[in-house]
């Protein structure tokens, strides 16, 4: 089975390589590999006024559904994981698996619907481009926050924290949120990461002046190579970070647990 | 302390899909006896058909092989591999589009090699913009998630069971058949419906790769959004239609996977 891994492993890395190299190649038409070394299509990616705009909507939209997740997920997580009744657990699972069951486009089209009503007329607002990616990447922080609970044991702790003479409040703030800061940390990592990448719903819901990165990229794919490779390769890199970012996190995480354990 | 929550949920999840479903519905079923009239329909069923049997069973069997060797490893290993393995997850889809338009595209870098081994270049690349190829570059995000769902279970699973059975008089086949797949089983189900429903629903990667000229349902769905003067019933048909193939293809994998371990639990 180490082939299968092998034939994988190139599988995986093979597309990864090619967009660095034709990212730095000259001209690369109708051959094996692009021919000359430039940084060309790099500056004239950070020259280019509509993705250094597109960028920077990336950013905020990123940053605010950061904090909007972690403000809604927090508390939800917390509701749910104390309700242990077998409904909740049930609800919680489905809810965990609505994005996959109900697909972005069915959920832009409905975006689309609601909110360019004369009731709701926020369509094409890049706040409306942030609750939509809040709801999309919630599910995942949920699940990080409830498992983390299970698995610090939080009822007991909240149990002993109680027989003290905690109120809630105090419990809230002093136990389980900085308990949780390791999760949260990861799971924000991983709300990041897909917020940036995104593309089926922002593409369809995002006005013309606050477009994410994505949906500008799409178009540098009909033009020249080189450009499409370094504008690409700029969303690659972040994802890549993303990915260094979450597994630090994790590890420093399970060491500092061993540490107190 | 769920209010928050469940307001932003009702608000930008249920709301929006709920009003899908009752645009579909406002003209008595027209919207979908119009769609099912529609050839266009049919062919983009029959090519999500094929999308979402051919990428989860490639995922499967790949996502298998290579959760197996990994599960064989020394954790040090395994956890550094993984990190490896599990990088495509959250890459945009428009990152894999144009990586497999440089690697198997009509002058990518596996094409043009494999042209001087006497391949023709566009008939192969021809391959990459047919549904069946589509899979090919799907699966790109859907082996991870297979390797994460059957790792633990075969990171568990006890080999010395195998060679227990064998030297019970089992051939190896009859081993692996009675042994390993009832305990995998419930789990690879449960995988291979989730990436069936991922693979049915997204039109991302493929946008990117051929533009709206492949049949599947989620791109025929895109371009009547998108166009303008859009008629909006019969693409609320067609959304509704897409949801509840993704749905009825999730739950299935939920509840059979669910119920084997109930019945496991009780036995």
């Amino acid at each position: 089975m180490a082939v299968v891994t092998g034939i994988y492993l190139l599988y995986l890395f093979i597309p990864i390589v090619l967009l660095f190299v034709g990212s730095f190649g000259e001209t690369w038409t109708n051959s094996l590999l692009p021919s000359g070394m430039t940084l060309d299509w790099y500056r004239e990616l950070l020259d280019d006024g509509s993705f250094r705009r597109a960028f920077i909507v990336s950013l905020e939209v990123v940053f605010a559904t950061c904090v909007a997740c972690t403000l809604v997920a927090v508390p939800l997580a917390y509701a749910l994981f104390k309700s242990a009744s077998r409904g909740v657990m049930v609800a919680a699972r489905i809810m965990f698996l609505l994005p996959i069951a109900a697909p972005p486009l069915v959920l832009a089209f409905g975006f689309i619907l609601v909110f360019s009503s004369d009731a709701l007329p926020w369509l094409g607002s890049i706040w409306l481009l942030i609750a939509g990616h809040v709801v999309l990447t919630l599910p995942y922080l949920l699940q990080t926050l409830v498992a983390d609970m299970r698995h610090l044991r939080l009822d007991a702790l909240e149990l002993a924290a109680e027989s003290l003479g905690a109120s809630f409040r105090e419990r809230f703030f002093d136990v389980v949120v900085p308990l949780l800061r390791h999760s949260l940390g990861s799971g924000l990592i991983m709300v990041a990461a897909l917020s940036i990448g995104e593309f089926q719903l922002s593409n369809l819901i995002a006005g013309f002046l606050s477009r994410p990165y994505p949906v500008v990229l799409l178009q540098a794919f009909y033009g020249a190579t080189g450009f499409a490779c370094a504008a690409t390769v700029v969303l690659l890199s972040l994802a890549l970070l993303a990915a260094a970012g979450g597994a630090y996190a994790s590890r420093s995480a399970s060491a500092y647990r061993q540490g107190t354990a | 302390m769920a209010v928050p929550g469940a307001l932003v949920i009702v608000l930008f999840f249920i709301l929006p899909l709920a009003v899908v479903v009752a645009e579909a519905f406002t003209d008595g079923g027209g919207a979908f006896r119009k769609v099912f009239a529609d050839v266009v329909f049919w062919r983009g069923l029959a090519g999500t058909l094929v999308l979402g049997t051919v990428a989860p069973s490639v995922s499967l069997i790949v996502g298998f092989g290579v959760a197996w060797h990994l599960s064989s490893l020394p954790e040090n290993l395994r956890t550094n591999l993984q990190f490896w393995i599990s990088l495509p997850l959250t890459f945009s889809g428009l990152i894999v589009a144009y990586g497999f338009i440089l690697a198997l595209g009509r002058s990518g870098f596996i094409t043009l090699s494999l042209s001087y081994l006497g391949s023709d270049p566009a008939t192969f690349s021809g391959f990459l913009y047919s549904p069946a190829g589509l899979a090919f570059a799907y699966s790109y995000y859907l082996i991870p998630r297979v390797v994460l769902i059957l790792l633990p279970v075969l990171v568990n699973f006890d080999r010395t069971q195998i060679a227990a059975a064998q030297s019970l008089g089992a051939g190896g086949i009859r081993a692996v058949m009675d042994v390993l797949v009832p305990q995998v089983m419930p789990s690879a189900v449960a995988a291979f419906c989730l990436v069936a429903a991922v693979a049915i629903g997204a039109y991302g990667t493929a946008l990117a790769l051929v533009g709206s000229q492949v049949n599947i349902l989620p791109l025929i769905l895109y371009s009547r959004i998108s166009d303008s003067g859009a008629d909006f019933p019969s693409a609320a048909a067609l959304s509704v239609i897409l949801l509840a193939l993704c749905t009825l293809v999730l739950a299935a994998g939920e509840l059979y996977a669910s119920r084997r371990e109930r019945r496991d639990a009780a036995s």
